[in-house]
């Protein structure tokens, strides 16, 4: 009896895409955020990570399925929360979510509309919003991701573009 | 003047309603979905209404359908604020009877600027 390996291999991510991610990020954080974040290099994920107390996922289909996710401390959701309502991050309470998933639905909105511009009907879910103690999303090993790190006002944040075949 | 606004996350309503209070205007209604918007608007008349499209129960596009097939909500403004960019959406949701669009993310003064405008339509 004889037994067929399949071997997988994740698809690359376009630079186009990560390119896309960091400027709608910017573009949200700039206009609803009133803030300009600092980008650092993107760099692909690895196992077990990215780690986070608070991540806000939003799911795309179009020419391909993309996920963004937004990994962040409750501290900094809190922080991004009070300058998306206009108050001081101590002032937010069990609003943050809601916050966290508005902001991941408009950069995923963003991230969309500059695809669609290169063709293509592209779709999004509405945003989901987990929160514990080092959260980790376990992906299977065929799909690409890069992780594109973001130091807002309130610390840091890791924005990930998780590509499926 | 009074403005409904509808929208399912309750940061958005609140960023609206934030914005045009900086404008001048003070009140305001608020649903969560079209199905609550449509209750709303049988208990009190609004002058403007500003609406997401993507959202349980009853989106912004049936929402607005049901507006302009009651006699009663027919010629208020409609502004729907949303992430559909796309030429396809923007000419569904004029055909469905919306007024004008902001596309997220938007600055304070778009919205100013846009609800100025369809209420002098």
């Amino acid at each position: 009896m004889s037994t067929t390996r399949v071997m997988t291999e994740a698809p690359p991510v376009p630079d186009h895409m990560v390119r896309s991610l960091v400027e709608s990020t910017r573009e949200v954080f700039e206009t609803m955020l009133f803030q300009v974040p600092v980008s650092h290099p993107p760099r692909p994920a690895v196992s077990r990570e990215p780690r986070a107390d608070v991540v806000a996922t939003i799911h795309l289909t179009g020419p391909c399925r993309a996920v963004i996710g937004l990994y962040c401390s409750e501290p900094v959701a809190k922080s991004m929360a009070g300058s998306m309502l206009g108050l001081e991050a101590t002032e937010i309470g069990d609003e943050f979510p809601d916050a966290l998933g508005e902001l991941a639905n408009m950069i995923g909105g963003s991230f969309r509309n500059r695809m669609a511009e290169g063709g293509g009907t592209w779709a999004i879910s509405v945003p989901t919003v987990n929160i514990g103690s080092g959260i980790i999303t376990h992906y299977p090993t065929d799909v690409g991701r890069v992780i594109c790190p973001f130091d807002s006002k309130g610390g840091e944040m890791l924005l990930e573009l998780v590509l499926r075949r | 003047m009074k403005f409904l606004v509808v929208d399912d996350s309750s940061t958005m309503r609140r960023i609206v309603i934030n914005t045009l209070t900086k404008a001048g205007y003070s009140e305001f209604a608020e649903a969560g979905n079209g199905s609550e918007a449509v209750d709303q608007l049988t208990k009190s008349p609004v002058d403007c209404v500003i609406t997401d499209w993507n959202m349980p129960v009853m989106n912004g596009l049936e929402f607005v359908r049901a507006m302009r097939a009651n006699a009663t909500t027919k010629t208020v403004p409609v502004l729907m604020v949303t992430t559909n960019a796309a030429k396809d959406d923007i000419l569904e949701a004029l055909k469905a009877g919306v007024n004008d669009y902001v596309i997220k993310p938007f600055t304070p003064d778009v919205i100013k600027a846009k609800v100025t405008a369809v209420m002098c339509k």
